[in-house]
């Protein structure tokens, strides 16, 4: 089932164009990969999708409806994004930042109920953040806030996750676990994920689609299993690119 | 700690009110209070009700606008440091207050004036600020300080031209003074109004102190609410400024203090910050007109010396955690 429609979306930041009509269906059930070197525009892309900055050109649609006119708390109810990177001028815990998630679900007068305490809180458990909920956010490393961010999405539990560079600073095990569950929710069938990497190798792994943005209006889009090989990477990073085989038979691709 | 932290400012507020009633270049005893403040044939009735409890509640009301002027402040530069005169909304009330006494007007135009002033200010910096149709944090705070500048420019001009009989008058006003007994009415209806309307849009404040991204992402309408607070915080300043000149620190120290000991959701820090703004300046009030009695100090000298050197504390222990 159709989640978010990009209809001949054009983007330029600064007078730069870096989209020309891009036309993009992401659906439940799919896990895509957004790859481009630093500057194609995979941030202003997401920013562009989850309706935070208006696009030059085309239109964009939500579960059928055009975005631009949805108002933002029913945009928030079913699309949620990970942010780049989070800063936290004023003091909060743990639990206080994941259950900002909430807050589309929320009425204006209404407090956070015992539910909303409890998806918080099983969000932390699976980021590996058990145990930590009365933490000040301040105390934590640069890989517990990336996990924290990312239990705040899942509270938030959007039927679409537009995510950028949630690998950012994680470790390489919590890499694979934060990757795998993302990959599991689009696997469970209600959720659509499309999430800007940088590591090409995670890309193949877990993905089904990839979208490659090359920076100067050019992209392409398709299955990861066709779009994703030595000849377009290499393309991509402008970097030459091999492609090997792992021991179970997995694609890597390595730098040259 | 966080359920408690009300109904505990809300009894510093009680008994910061009491110990204001009795202490005085008049002392009246504890015991005596009570009686007069029902019974008009008590001695004390016309101190109290005419002199000591309406100074009081607009010390409570000018120190409640400030604390929560400062909180929305600090959320909307995203700067814990921010208070309510950052933006030069106090600066703009001084000038025309400044004037009017220059003019040789009544306190009710001075008032009026300020009033003036500080609303002329607020729209002078939200137009520049607002140019070509987006604007930003950093360019509002830039604009602001910059406009605050220049208003702190045209004081000094007219401190130095002004003759020497309204001079008195002029600083106590720019220090910030309360015994000119200025209307409580208005400035207590209007924190409790600000807090009312500001009250639903205090987890919309929790969303946008992280970020405009994330407020965004989470179903926040940013441009709206900056708008909101921008105007709501200038409003309140203006409020207080009118009521009592620029008092200094408390806007500033309030929220910061009752963020570092609370934490920053806003449900629970504006009520909170209105409580113990309002019970520091009646308390500070008390002092001013007590401690060189029957001389009166301004109590913007007052809550200066005592707020420097607190928060200077509170950034050393906020240093070494």
């Amino acid at each position: 089932m159709e989640l978010l429609r990009a209809v001949s979306l054009d983007i330029a930041v600064a007078g730069r164009r870096l989209l020309h009509h891009l036309s993009l269906t992401v659906s439940r059930g799919q896990c895509w990969a957004l790859l481009g070197a630093n500057g194609t525009g995979k941030t202003t892309l997401l920013h562009t999708l989850a309706g935070l900055r208006p696009a030059q050109g085309g239109s964009l649609w939500l579960q059928g409806a055009p975005l631009a006119r949805l108002p933002r708390r029913a945009i928030a109810q079913c699309l949620g994004l990970l942010p780049q990177d989070s800063s936290d001028s004023f003091p909060a815990t743990v639990l206080e930042t994941a259950l900002i998630g909430r807050h589309p679900h929320l009425g204006r007068w209404q407090g956070e109920s015992a539910e909303d305490l409890a998806l918080a809180l099983d969000a932390l458990d699976r980021v590996g953040l058990a145990g930590q909920a009365a933490r000040s956010c301040q105390t934590l490393s640069g890989g517990e806030r990336r996990r924290l961010a990312l239990a705040t999405l899942l509270t938030q539990a959007p039927r679409l996750l537009l995510l950028d560079e949630p690998s950012n600073h994680l470790d390489l095990h919590h890499q694979i676990a934060a990757l795998r569950h993302l990959r599991g929710l689009a696997d469970s069938g209600e959720h659509g994920v499309l999430m800007a990497l940088h590591d090409v190798n995670l890309a193949a792994r877990y993905c089904d689609h990839a979208l490659l943005l090359f920076g100067d209006g050019q992209w392409q889009a398709g299955p990861a299993a066709t779009l994703l090989n030595a000849e377009a990477l290499s393309q991509l990073y402008r970097h030459p690119v091999t492609e090997i085989s792992g021991p179970d038979g997995q694609r890597a691709f390595l730098p040259r | 700690m966080r359920t408690l932290l009300l109904p505990l400012l809300l009894l510093l507020a009680l008994t910061s009110l009491a110990t204001g009633l009795t202490i005085g270049s008049l002392p009246i005893p504890p015991s005596a209070v009570w009686p007069a403040l029902w019974d008009t044939a008590t001695p004390h009735h016309g101190v109290i009700m005419e002199l000591r409890l309406p100074r009081l509640l607009a010390a409570f009301a000018v120190g409640g606008l400030l604390a929560v002027a400062g909180a929305l402040l600090q959320v909307l530069l995203r700067n814990p440091l921010a208070d309510p005169y950052i933006l030069g909304v106090s600066g703009g009330a001084a000038v025309a207050a400044l004037l009017a006494m220059l003019a040789g007007l009544g306190s009710w135009w001075v008032s009026g004036s300020a009033l003036l002033g500080a609303l002329g200010s607020m729209l002078l910096v939200f137009g520049l600020a607002h140019g070509g149709g987006s604007w930003t944090p950093a360019r509002l705070l830039l604009t602001g300080v910059v406009v605050a500048a220049l208003w702190g420019a045209l004081i000094s001009f007219l401190l130095a031209v002004a003759p020497e009989h309204n001079l008195r008058g002029m600083l106590f006003w720019l220090m910030g003074d309360l015994s000119h007994g200025g209307a409580w009415g208005a400035p207590l209806a209007l924190l409790l109004l600000g807090l009312l309307l500001l009250l639903p849009f205090a987890r919309e404040l929790n969303l946008l102190a992280r970020g405009e991204i994330t407020a965004g992402s989470l179903g926040v309408h940013v441009g709206r609410l900056r708008l909101l607070i921008y105007f709501a915080a200038s409003l309140l300043t203006a409020a207080a400024v009118t009521s009592a000149g620029s008092v200094g620190f408390i806007g500033l120290i309030v929220p910061h203090m009752l963020r570092l000991v609370a934490g920053s959701d806003h449900r629970l820090l504006l009520p909170a910050s209105a409580l113990l703004g309002g019970s520091l300046l009646m308390l500070a009030d008390t002092l001013a007109r007590s401690l060189i009695a029957p001389q009166q100090l301004p109590v913007g000298v007052l809550t200066a010396l005592i707020g420097a050197p607190v928060f200077l504390y509170l950034l050393r222990r906020e240093a070494l955690q």
